[in-house]
Formats: C-alpha cells, sequence, structure tokens
C-alpha cells in the first residue's frame, strides 16, 4: 500500500512523517532535481504501508518544481491513500490546496494538525467537515503524537464517497464537454486533466500537444475565452477564485472565529449579512430596493417607449401619432384596412406591449446580475440554507428558486446542479410557484393601476406570499411525497467584489436575449390569435360582446364570481399559458385604454387576480422544460394541479375574506 | 478621538434614520405628533461615555448634534412608504448595534458599522436615482402638454444619504489598518 503526505509548508508534515515511519525512513532527492524526497516504512495490522512526504506546496499549479513533484506523484504514482496535513490554526487558508487534491483524487484522508493550537481560535465542527465532503477527518496534535494511530487506521480502513468542488453552472458544463472529449485519448484523471486544460497550465498543454490533441486544445482555447469574457478576468484567476470560493464557504461551514484576527473586508460583510438576526431582514430590504429601483427607473424609459408607439391624446384636444397609427395609415395606402389593422392593432401593438417591459426585464437582470457577480446571492443562498434545509433542500436549489425569479426555464435546467435527485424533483416542483419575470411584469402592470401608492409593497408582499407557499410546500413535501434528508454540501462564498460593467452586461444579455426571442415569436402570434378572436365574426364591433371573445368571456363569467374574476380577466389568464406577458397583451386588446381597466375591476379584484395569476398553470415553455427534464408527464401533470390548486385556494381565500370584512370594494 | 467622534456621529444618523423611517410607515395610517421625541436618541452616547477618553469634547459634540435633529425633525417630510421606512429602521438598528462594540475596537462592531452604513447609502442612493427617474418621466409626459413645474418631494433618505458620506470618510481614511487587523 502507498500512502503521500501532501500539504502546506510549516503544516507539520514532517512531524507527522516521522511519527509514522520512526526510523524506518530514507531521504534522498526526486529524480532529476534537488528537491528533497523522503519514503518511509510502517505496518498496520500486519501490513506493509509505504509512505512518501511530497514537498510542501499552497497550491497544484505548475509554477514550481514542488508543484510539479506533488501533483505528477499522485497522477503518474497513484498512491493509494493522499493524507492532506492541514495547519488547523490556518484553515481557510489550507482548505484551497484541499479542493485541489480533491479534483486530483478521490481517496483522500484530512489530517487536521495543530488541533489544540486551533481550538483557540475557532470552534471546528469535524464530524460536519466528514460529511460534507464524504472523506475521513482526523484531527492531530503531531508533535504530541495524538491523532496518529487513528489517521493511519482511517486511511487504511477508512470510507471515501468523496464529494467534489464544482464550479459554477457554465464552467462545469464546458469542464463536462471537455471531459468527455478527453476520453478518447484514455488519459484517465478527466475531470483534472479538463480543469488544467482550461486554465491553460503550461505543463498540461505541452502533454497534450505532444500527443496531438489539437481538437481539444483548440476546444480548451474557445472555451477559455468564453469564461474569461463572461468573468472579466484571466482564466487563472477565475478558476482560483470559484476554489478560494468553495473554501471560504467550506471554512463558514464548519469553523466559527472564536477570536479573529486578520479580518477581510468580506468577512466583515458576512459577519453581518449572514447574522442569525439581521440576515433575513437585510435579505428583505435588498430584495425591495432592488425591486423599487427597477421599477422606478424602468417607468420613464416604459413611457418613452409607449408614446412612441401608441402617442397619446394631449389635454388641449389634439392628439400625437404614435408609430402604430402612423404605420396603419401608411399601410392602409396599399392594402385592405382589415390586414393593416391586423398587422399594426394586433402584431405590432402586441410587440409594443411587450417592449415596453423591456427596461423592467433589463433593469431586473442587471440588477440581479449585479447581485449575483458581487457574491451576495451565494450569501443568500448560504443564509436560507438553514431554514430551507428544514423544508427539504439545500443551498443551490435554492439559487434556481431564485432564478425562478428571471424565468423559470433557465431555473429548471439549472437544477441539474443538484446531485440527490429528491431534492432535484423537490425544487422543480416547487420552481413554477416563484414568479418568473414575465409574471413580474404583469405585476408591475396591474400594481402600477390598481396600487399606484403602494406599487412596491404589494409586489413585495406577493412575493412574500410565494416565498412562504414555497417553504410550506416544501416542507410537506419532505414529509411526503419526496421524503428523504438533505445531504450535507459546500455553499461558495466568493469574496465580495465590485462586479464589472462587461461581465454584468453580458449577464444582462444572455438573460434578456430569451426574453426578446419570446417577444419575436410566441408572444407576437398569441397578439395576433387575441386580435383575430376580437375581431371575428366579420362585421362585429372590434371586442364587443358578439366578437368570439366576448362570448367567451360571458360563458366564462359564473366561473369567476367565487374568485373576484372578471370575465376578461379569466380570457387573459387563459391567454397566459402561451406565456404570461401576453396577459398584459390581452388586456390591452380587451379594454380600448388604462381608464376602462381600472374601471372593470376592484382593487380587491386585481389582488385577487393578481394571487391567481401568482401560482396558476406555468407557461408552455416551462411545461416543456419540466418534462425534458423528469422525463414524466405525470409530474407535469402535477405541477399543473399544484398551481391550478394553489391559485384557486389563494384567490378565493383572498377574495372571500376581503369581501367580508369590506376591503378594497 | 476620531474613533470616539465617529460613533457620536453614527449615533446621530442612527437616530435621524430611525426618526424618518418610523416617520414613513406612521404616515401610511396618520400623522403623528410626538414623533420628534425620538431626536433624544441621539443621546444614546451618554451612556458610553466611561469608555471616552476626551469626554468634555464629546459631551459637546452630542449636544450639538441632539440639537441638530430636533432642528431636521422640525420639519417632518409627509412621505409615506411602509417597506421604506423598514428599510430605514433595519438601516438604523445595525448602526445602533454597532455603537458599543465600534468603541471598543471589536471587528464586530466594525462590521455593523460597514453594513449598515452602506445600507444607508444604498437607500439613499436609490431615492435619488429615483427622483432623476421620475424628473425624466415628467418632461417625457409633458411632451406637447403645458404641464405645472415638476413638484419636489422632500425625503429623509435625501439628507441621509449626504449625512453618510461623511460617516464614511473616517472609516476610509483613518481605520486602513484596523480593516487588515483590527
Amino acid at each position: 500500500m502507498l500512502i503521500a503526505l501532501a500539504g502546506n509548508p510549516n503544516t507539520g508534515k514532517s512531524t507527522i512523517f516521522n511519527a509514522l515511519t520512526g526510523s524506518h525512513q530514507h531521504v534522498g532527492n526526486w529524480p532529476g532535481v534537488t528537491v528533497e524526497k523522503k519514503e518511509g516504512f510502517t505496518e498496520y495490522k500486519g501490513k506493509r504501508i509505504k509512505i512518501v512526504d511530497l514537498p510542501g506546496t499552497y497550491s497544484l499549479t505548475a509554477y514550481s518544481l514542488e508543484e510539479l513533484i506533488a501533483r505528477n506523484f499522485i497522477l503518474e504514482e497513484k498512491p493509494d491513500v493522499v493524507i492532506d496535513i492541514i495547519d488547523s490554526t490556518n484553515l481557510e487558508r489550507n482548505l484551497y490546496l484541499l479542493t485541489e487534491l480533491m479534483e486530483l483524487t478521490d481517496r483522500i484522508v484530512i489530517a487536521l494538525n495543530m488541533f489544540d493550537e486551533a481550538k483557540k481560535k475557532y470552534r471546528i465542527d469535524v464530524e460536519k467537515m466528514k460529511k460534507i465532503l464524504g472523506i475521513p477527518v482526523v484531527p492531530t496534535v503531531a508533535i504530541r503524537n495524538e491523532g496518529i494511530d487513528e489517521l493511519l487506521k482511517e486511511a487504511v480502513e477508512g470510507k471515501f464517497s468523496i464529494k467534489k468542488p464544482s464550479y459554477p453552472e457554465d464552467v462545469e458544463k464546458r469542464i463536462k464537454t471537455l471531459e468527455s472529449m478527453l476520453k478518447k485519448y484514455k488519459v484517465g484523471h478527466e475531470r483534472w486533466y479538463a480543469i488544467k486544460l482550461l486554465e491553460n497550465d503550461g505543463d498540461v498543454m505541452k502533454k497534450f500537444q505532444r500527443i496531438g490533441a489539437k481538437d481539444i486544445i483548440h476546444q480548451a482555447e474557445h472555451f477559455r475565452h468564453e469564461i474569461e469574457d463572461v468573468y472579466g478576468d484571466d482564466i487563472e484567476t477565475v478558476m482560483a477564485s470559484f476554489r478560494y470560493s468553495f473554501s471560504h464557504g467550506l471554512f463558514h461551514e464548519i469553523a466559527e472565529p472564536i477570536n479573529v484576527g486578520g479580518v477581510t473586508i468580506t468577512d466583515m460583510v458576512d459577519h453581518v449579512v449572514a447574522h442569525k438576526i439581521f440576515g433575513i431582514p437585510i435579505f428583505l430590504v435588498v430584495m425591495y430596493l432592488a425591486f423599487n429601483f427597477v421599477f422606478e427607473v424602468a417607468t420613464p424609459f416604459q413611457n418613452a417607449i409607449d408614446l412612441l408607439f401608441n402617442g397619446k391624446d394631449l389635454a388641449n384636444g389634439g392628439e400625437i401619432n404614435g408609430l402604430i397609427d402612423l404605420s396603419y395609415y401608411w399601410m392602409t395606402g396599399f392594402m385592405p384596412s382589415w390586414l393593416s389593422s391586423f398587422i399594426n392593432y394586433g402584431l405590432l401593438r402586441g410587440l409594443a406591449a411587450v417592449l415596453s417591459f423591456l427596461p423592467i426585464i433589463m433593469l431586473l437582470f442587471l440588477i440581479l446580475s449585479f447581485l449575483e457577480d458581487s457574491g451576495y446571492l451565494a450569501r443568500v443562498a448560504f443564509l436560507m440554507d438553514r431554514i430551507m434545509r428544514k423544508i427539504g433542500l439545500e443551498g443551490r436549489g435554492i439559487i434556481s428558486l431564485m432564478l425562478g425569479l428571471g424565468c423559470n426555464v433557465p431555473a429548471i435546467m439549472s437544477t441539474r446542479a443538484l446531485r440527490n435527485e429528491r431534492e432535484r424533483k423537490l425544487s422543480i416542483a416547487l420552481n413554477p410557484l416563484i414568479p418568473c419575470g414575465a409574471r413580474i411584469q404583469v405585476f408591475a402592470f396591474l400594481t402600477s393601476l390598481f396600487f399606484a401608492r403602494n406599487q412596491a409593497t404589494v409586489l413585495w408582499s406577493l412575493l412574500l406570499i410565494s416565498f412562504a407557499t414555497v417553504a410550506f410546500l416544501g416542507y410537506i413535501y419532505k414529509k411526503t411525497i419526496f421524503k428523504g434528508e438533505v445531504e450535507p454540501f459546500v455553499m461558495e462564498l466568493p469574496p465580495y467584489r465590485l462586479p464589472t460593467l462587461k461581465g454584468i452586461s453580458i449577464h444582462m444579455w444572455e438573460k434578456s436575449e430569451g426574453f426578446l426571442k419570446k417577444a419575436g415569436t410566441i408572444i407576437i402570434g398569441a397578439a395576433g390569435i387575441i386580435w383575430l378572436l376580437a375581431a371575428l365574426p366579420w362585421g362585429v364591433e372590434y371586442g364587443s360582446e358578439s366578437s368570439y371573445i366576448g362570448q367567451i368571456a360571458q360563458f366564462l363569467s359564473p366561473v369567476g364570481h367565487l374568485f373576484g374574476l372578471t370575465p376578461q380577466a379569466i380570457i387573459s389568464l387563459f391567454f397566459g399559458f402561451f406565456a404570461k406577458e401576453v396577459v398584459i397583451d390581452s388586456f390591452t386588446v380587451l379594454f380600448e385604454n388604462r381608464e376602462a381597466l381600472m374601471a372593470s375591476m376592484t382593487q380587491l379584484q386585481a389582488f385577487s387576480f393578481l394571487l391567481f395569476l401568482l401560482f396558476y398553470t406555468p407557461c408552455v415553455a416551462t411545461l416543456a422544460t419540466v418534462y425534458r427534464e423528469t422525463r414524466s408527464k405525470r409530474f407535469v401533470v402535477f405541477v399543473i394541479l399544484e398551481g391550478l390548486t394553489l391559485a384557486l385556494l389563494f384567490s378565493f381565500l383572498a377574495y372571500q375574506i376581503g369581501t367580508l370584512l369590506g376591503v378594497g370594494g | 478621538m476620531y474613533l470616539e467622534f465617529s460613533v457620536i456621529y453614527i449615533a446621530f444618523l442612527a437616530t435621524l434614520s430611525l426618526y424618518y423611517g418610523t416617520l414613513e410607515i406612521l404616515n401610511f395610517f396618520f400623522t403623528p405628533k410626538f414623533i420628534f421625541l425620538l431626536s433624544f436618541l441621539t443621546l444614546y452616547p451618554f451612556s458610553l461615555l466611561r469608555e471616552f477618553r476626551f469626554r468634555k469634547w464629546a459631551i459637546l459634540l452630542i449636544l450639538l448634534l441632539t440639537g441638530l435633529s430636533f432642528l431636521f425633525a422640525l420639519h417632518p417630510p409627509a412621505t409615506s412608504d411602509i417597506m421604506g421606512g423598514f428599510s430605514l429602521i433595519l438601516s438604523s438598528s445595525l448602526l445602533f448595534y454597532s455603537l458599543k462594540d465600534t468603541l471598543r475596537e471589536l471587528y464586530s462592531g466594525l462590521s455593523f458599522y460597514l453594513v449598515g452604513l452602506f445600507l444607508l447609502l444604498a437607500i439613499g442612493f436609490l431615492q435619488i436615482l429615483i427622483l432623476l427617474a421620475n424628473l425624466l418621466d415628467y418632461y417625457i409626459l409633458c411632451i406637447g402638454e403645458n404641464c405645472p413645474p415638476f413638484t419636489f418631494i422632500f425625503r429623509g433618505e435625501y439628507l441621509l444619504f449626504f449625512l453618510g458620506l461623511f460617516a464614511l470618510y473616517p472609516f476610509l481614511h483613518r481605520w486602513e489598518f484596523r480593516r487588515k487587523n483590527p
């Protein structure tokens, strides 16, 4: 059996080596270099074990001889176990090498050396560390020979089910692609090589050039540039920052400082934003400020777009023609007026309604990207993790729920990052209950009309209802249909940084692009259908009771009565099935102007409608994604029924209780 | 001296933040009468006076700032905003919470000082941005119309933003060493 001792310099590695091998050791040089090599032997239950003391290093890059020797030994000699000797008094700094070792090998035993000294500085939860990392962890005090026997025992008999550190989804996706490409070269350690190729590691690049793997080198180079563009830094810094985030997150999970010296700004901010009492109120305020910023700052831009397309009636009786009117008059010159009306008042007005919400979408994604890139969202996940664990979800699940605030489609896709199938399904089941950007647009539209004075407060309360419902349902599901325990994990905590404009812009564009594509296809198509339903059969007044849409409205009228939903509101919900933004379209088609819409519902009815919209059936694209991710039609039906039941329940309760109390009538 | 004066100034800021926050919430329901009494909280550093080295100057500054908070309380804004008020109260709580430990030069106090202050600045900055957005909106909506002049509505957050900037100065310039090794 072969055991390698790795670790940072001055961690007591030699003391442990001496304690393990006694006088059975040999000191020489590593082949071809003048770096000292120490080998020795020990015995455990009659088994002869060779122990090699690797040079002390802080990382495993290709910059120094010591680092190259250490990593090449693990790659080529394939030791049965690597013991990572950690100076517990400098825990966080030492964890960086551990993350690199975890990329290189699955069989690691951690020796938390100088544990007696460390206890004066932190409270370290060894059991939690074992659970989180899935490898044996042994506290040692090498100078007093404490823990050495147990260390050897764990190295020989310990159980290894390592949970490797993962990178952000976009980086992980690229690593996986390179890993699969590497299989044909049969080099082993595919994940490690993929990461090193991405990092442009000189030694690894030379190796692949030697074997003529041009395709891999080219692909890695392409991926590297993409990652550098998104994260606005060179690849080595970016990848190192991910590892530091992991180390920092792990440190926060397992150690609680007693007397901290040398704290950074990140530590100081974390001390408050992850505080047991203040953490959640701070999160709520940050979200409120974010939404307030989005809606208030977007308003002038929305009004400008509205003016550009729709023009306006002036107080002096005059009017300013918008693009839609101008285009209608122009087209009527060379095509039938019904066709011009369909194109302009159907399709173009639909597009205009959606485009007027582009400022909101862009600002929303801008602020979400800012919070994500600054490192705050990771803290939110960390903070909420303690609570959400009780309802069956871990931190990464929370991130996917938060992504749902942008769009449920990528949010559901991001549940792939969850390693546990139970948690993944639970997260998918809960995700559609988080209001996506499109629903938020509709909320913004309606709250600006019905709750102009308290727009942000109403919106914030809707979000709170959504989060509380997700929490409650999660708890119920955990106890019933998705039974099981949450796996321990490390929540990466990157240091706080000021995001780059380029990085935020790229993230913002990536997210807004989907919205624009949807606006160009589904939404315009739906707007056309709505126009046809409002204009047919031929000869009826547009949108009147005799039109198809009017007839549907009358038919559905009794159904909505219990929930305070007007026939027009029901129709808009029906069209919202295509895409939630279409709800706005249908309102703009069904009502001549905003005043008419405002007169159609009381505040209570509007709130009941908003609650219905908050939960009811997700859009077609989301349902398709649920199916793609679960491959289960039953699961899709479950998601539809779950949303509908909640929508009916909340809407009914709000309307009936409100009516009883005489609120918002 | 710098640290002690900053603590007194932060108590003043926290008091104002609490005052404006409470006012924004209460305005939603009724017009509060005795809310100016909150200005007395600026006197809070008196309870820490034993730990001050420059007591005479500290007493003078506390009294001066208490007078100033009463002066601001004479002109209560009429804005009502429940969540906006809650944000200010939270920021005020963080700042009050930071005082004792900041004075004792403990990193916990500085952490609350830093986050409370940044939160206050963020709230103020946001309100200034919103004011600019409203101004832009006013000009867009007035295209082709004869609009009355733009009405500026004072919010406590504007004042707190500029007062907060002063509290940032000592942190950036005098406690640089402490950030590395508090």
